[in-house]
């Protein structure tokens, strides 16, 4: 893997840079779409490449079930099997094999569970997983465990990566953890980055688990400094354009949800004026696209709110023409930031996208503090701002009076 | 208000290119449809009208539409479900062809044909009135008037339009009063809609092209000839209403595009058991002979120059025989978008090749099935495509689909360096597996029914496109090709079935609901997965 930085934000820790694998370059900041089970829900590999995607997420939990490892190598890999031709990153699935089985055994060879399809336990080793992670949410003595036995798969894996002869077609990302707590997180990113050498890049992870989002910030925050400049960084599990904005300004240069394809399910879609709940009895009437400037094929069709309205829920059509339309959001957030830290004006693309963003409701003062501790006051010049506590994500409610 | 700029509504014809040698036997012709001011869109005969549900091909995005508007010209659309709110939303959408524009289908690339009904949903509804009939919307059922009907209708400018009828969808079997009842008010809401708008009111709605009629009298050949001779009755009631018209008399059927037929509702009526619906849906073979000889008999009045369309024929084998039989023209997609949604690609040809090639499933009966049923578990380890070519780059897998042939449109930039070192890359790419399809069906990835879809709808215009050749190079041969085929393929068609139950059966594990049921099951017996060996999780 190359990676090069290119650009620098003069006030924030935001940079571009370019990641160049067997499969292409991606341009970073980048917003990483999730194809769990080897497809982004309802669209082919080449619906995802034509909205500019260059990089998606798989999940060896999911994939490892299903088709299964065998199935996998006969087809000739994951590439091949799900006929996409950039760049591809698998996640362990550490967070699904918590979140999806009641029983769940850790041990040092990897982690024993019981397939939720046929019953028969299945082991998830660390030969097969090339991101290792334990998402652990809780605090305690059980995260200082959790995080040294991650550290000692982490060996496990790197020795087998590099065993496996193909560190130039794979590469080996390891996780942060140490759940929420600073001290731990120091720990771990201490011992990580002692094995930089043999680590292309770095994720921080076991986070967006629900925590207080002052927690979050100043621990994305926390790793993102430390990290070595030459490698990048990858926040796992975010995806409103509110969060991705102030990982960046942190210094994140990759992040994954699957919030946005989600929720285009849910027939909310996303645009620089907060999300449109579709379903909403207001756009039942309101022919014209979600975003007449947007290039995605679903505004480009003139495909309507109403139409969308009609069909959100009901047909899988409305699902497809909205994930196409949110996954071109979410890079079209991204890549106004690359070109806005290019050309030295990252700070005031923050304000633009905030300003416009929480028009019509309030700033989340986590965002407020976050950026302030890179340089940025997202308030200044905004008379008597609307500030809220908490997440203070944006959503559109049915009482709102039709603009 | 004559100032509405005066748009003549398009001219839909139909023709027949190789004169049929009865009434009834297979003929070769071509819909055409022109715009007053674009160019024509063309459907040949005997072909294929594309079945769709809230006007868009189930699963199939607008970019997929785009890529595949040749091979879909003609989509029907019902307009039932729209009346989940009033006024139904389509009437408000501007412009000048408010429903293509509703539905996202350009005008330029597709015709829409208009019914009120779904013609594939047989579910009981309440009887219809003298003057309403129901619709079944999501919010429940709706009742309509012929003249909201109309106007509504006048509103959207659909290219085509069904006339409303009256067909009972009560629990059969039906009384002789019924019957009768449901043929006099399909005849005077046929006639409502043929003639000029009623002169007390000031709007003076545009007439009504383009209008099909489902030929009704259920199961029993007399009602049906009876039907068709009042076809044949005169448009003006009582043709007294205006004496200093034209001396000869315009009957109803002048004013007739074509003919339909909907199987649905005589499959329905002639069940064992109407109130099971998949079953009813899915019964072919022996009726198909029973439908002939109905269909003949509302056909043997009418002229025979007009089009013919069937609606929820359900096996290529009953559009073979309808075709062979009854001269059928246009049949809709309907069993083909329902076998991809149960996981089903076809794999069948017509005129059969004179080396088999085909690789699906025999039956003990030495036929084939019509497709694969890619929830069976030995595709996991298919690469082949779906017609069965192999997968390597550049290869020809012998389909369009977007399946079979994958190909990757230019992406969409979001920085400027990407700009800077855009390539022309190359736009074809590898056409997906069965493997890969079995992976998404049984994962209940979306994904698997768009590629399906495509496919179906692909083979089915190419099955048409077979029969078309036939009908054109060798026409004598035609019925010799169709007991080969009958020969060939299971008619039973089996695998419908089957894969239904095997779509079913993911669909309740994984599909809407699932953490319900997961809920239910576990408080009745806690260690759902199977009680292999568990273990205790470390603490807490």
């Amino acid at each position: 893997m190359q990676f090069e930085v290119i650009a620098k934000c003069h006030t924030t820790r935001a940079r571009v840079s370019s990641m160049t694998m067997a499969h292409g370059t991606t341009y970073l900041p980048t917003f990483m779409p999730v194809a769990t089970q080897g497809a982004l829900k309802g669209l082919t590999s080449q619906q995802v490449e034509a909205l500019g995607v260059t990089l998606i997420l798989n999940n060896t939990y999911h994939l490892n079930l299903r088709p299964g490892t065998k199935v996998l190598d006969a087809a000739g890999g994951a590439h091949k099997f799900q006929g996409w031709r950039k760049n591809l990153l698998t996640d362990s699935g550490g967070f699904q094999m918590v979140s999806l089985n009641s029983f769940t055994k850790i041990t040092e060879e990897g982690v024993l569970f019981a397939s939720p399809f046929t019953g028969e336990p299945t082991m998830l080793t660390v030969r097969q997983s090339f991101f290792i992670l334990l998402h652990s949410l809780t605090t305690g003595p059980r995260v200082e465990e959790a995080m040294w036995r991650s550290i000692r798969w982490l060996d496990r894996c790197i020795a087998k990566h590099k065993s496996s002869g193909r560190i130039d077609r794979q590469n080996l990302f390891a996780i942060i953890q140490g759940g929420l707590n600073p001290e731990l997180r120091q720990k771990c990113v201490d011992e990580m980055i002692k094995r930089k050498p043999d680590l292309p890049g770095y994720a921080i992870g076991g986070l967006s688990g629900g925590e207080e989002k002052d927690v979050f910030w100043k621990i994305v925050k926390q790793c993102a400094e430390q990290l070595p400049e030459d490698r990048p960084r990858y926040c796992m599990g975010i995806g409103f354009a509110e969060d991705l904005l102030v990982c960046v300004a942190l210094g994140v240069d990759m992040a994954d949800c699957v919030f946005p394809t989600r929720t285009a399910r849910f027939g909310v879609a996303l645009t620089k004026d907060g999300p449109l709940n579709l379903r909403l009895e207001r756009y039942r009437t309101a022919f014209v696209p979600i975003d007449e400037k947007c290039p995605c094929p679903t505004c480009t069709s003139g495909m309507s709110r109403a139409s969308l309205h009609d069909l959100a829920t009901h047909e899988t059509v409305a699902a497809h023409a909205i994930t196409q339309h949110n996954l071109v959001f979410q890079a079209a957030v991204m890549g106004g930031a690359r070109d806005a830290i290019m050309e030295g004006r990252f700070p005031q693309y923050l304000k633009d996208f905030f300003r416009r963003y929480f028009a019509d409701a309030a700033y989340p003062k986590w965002c407020v503090d976050a950026l302030r501790s890179v340089g940025v006051d997202i308030l200044e010049g905004i008379e008597n701002p609307r500030i809220v506590e908490g997440k203070g994500a944006k959503w559109d409610y049915s009482d709102k009076p039709p603009k | 208000m004559s100032g509405a700029t005066a748009r003549s509504p398009p001219v839909l014809s139909f023709k027949i290119l190789a004169p049929s040698s009865s009434h009834f036997s297979p003929r070769l012709g071509i819909v055409q449809l022109k715009r007053s001011s674009a160019e024509t869109i063309e459907v040949l005969t005997p072909g294929l009208f594309v079945h769709t549900s809230r006007g868009h091909v189930p699963h199939l995005s607008v970019d997929h539409m785009n890529r595949l508007a040749k091979h879909m010209p003609w989509l029907h659309v019902s307009f039932e479900k729209f009346l989940e709110t009033l006024p139904p939303t389509p009437t408000l959408q501007p412009g000048s062809q408010p429903l293509h524009s509703f539905v996202g289908a350009p005008a330029s690339q597709h015709i829409i044909s208009l019914s009120f009904r779904d013609p594939a949903d047989v579910g009981q509804r309440p009887p219809s009135g003298a003057n309403y009939l129901s619709g079944l919307t999501v919010r429940g059922v709706r009742k309509i008037s012929p003249s909201s009907y109309r106007n509504y209708v006048s509103v959207v400018r659909p290219d085509i339009v069904m006339a409303l009828s009256d067909i009972p969808f009560t629990s059969p079997p039906y009384s002789q009063k019924r019957i009768t009842r449901s043929i006099d008010r399909s005849i005077r809401w046929l006639g409502d809609l043929l003639r000029d708008g009623s002169s007390s009111t000031e709007l003076k709605p545009t007439p009504v092209k383009n209008v099909l009629v489902s030929l009704l009298g259920g199961t029993s050949p007399i009602a049906r000839r009876t039907f068709s001779e009042s076809l044949l009755g005169p448009l003006e009631e009582g043709g007294i209403s205006s004496g200093t018209r034209q001396p000869a008399l315009v009957r109803l059927d002048d004013n007739v595009t074509g003919y339909v037929l909907e199987m649905a509702p005589l499959r329905m009526e002639s069940a064992v058991d109407p109130t099971d619906v998949h079953a009813t849906r899915l019964r072919t073979g022996e009726p198909v002979h029973m439908i002939s000889a109905l269909l003949q008999a509302s056909l043997s009045a009418l002229p025979m120059e007009k089009p013919r369309l069937v609606h929820s024929a359900m096996s290529p084998l009953e559009m073979l025989h309808l075709i062979e039989s009854c001269g059928v023209d246009l049949f809709d997609s309907y069993w083909a978008q329902t076998a991809a949604d149960w996981g089903i690609a076809l794999d069948f040809v017509f005129p059969l090749p004179m080396e088999r090639s085909s690789t699906t499933k025999q039956r003990p009966s030495g036929r084939r099935d019509i497709g694969h049923n890619l929830y069976e578990a030995f595709y996991a380890y298919d690469f082949r495509s779906l017609l069965g070519a192999g997968t390597e780059h550049g290869s020809d897998t012998g389909c369009v689909c977007l399946a079979c042939s994958p190909s990757f449109p230019k992406p969409i930039h979001h920085g400027s360096l990407e700009q800077d070192d855009a390539e022309n890359p190359d736009e074809t790419a590898t056409a997906f597996t069965r493997s890969y399809i079995h992976h998404l069906l049984h994962t209940h990835e979306m994904s698997a029914h768009a590629l399906l879809a495509s496919h179906n709808i692909i083979v089915l215009q190419e099955f048409f496109a077979g029969i078309r050749t036939v009908l054109k190079d060798r026409p004598e041969r035609f019925a010799a090709e169709m007991s080969r085929f009958e020969n060939e393929y299971d008619g039973d068609m089996r695998i419908m079935e089957e894969a239904r139950r095997d779509w079913g059966a993911v669909d309740l594990a994984r599909g809407k609901g699932r953490l319900a049921r997961e809920r239910r099951a576990e408080a009745g017996a806690i260690g759902t997965a199977g009680d292999v060996v568990l273990y205790p999780t470390a603490d807490s």
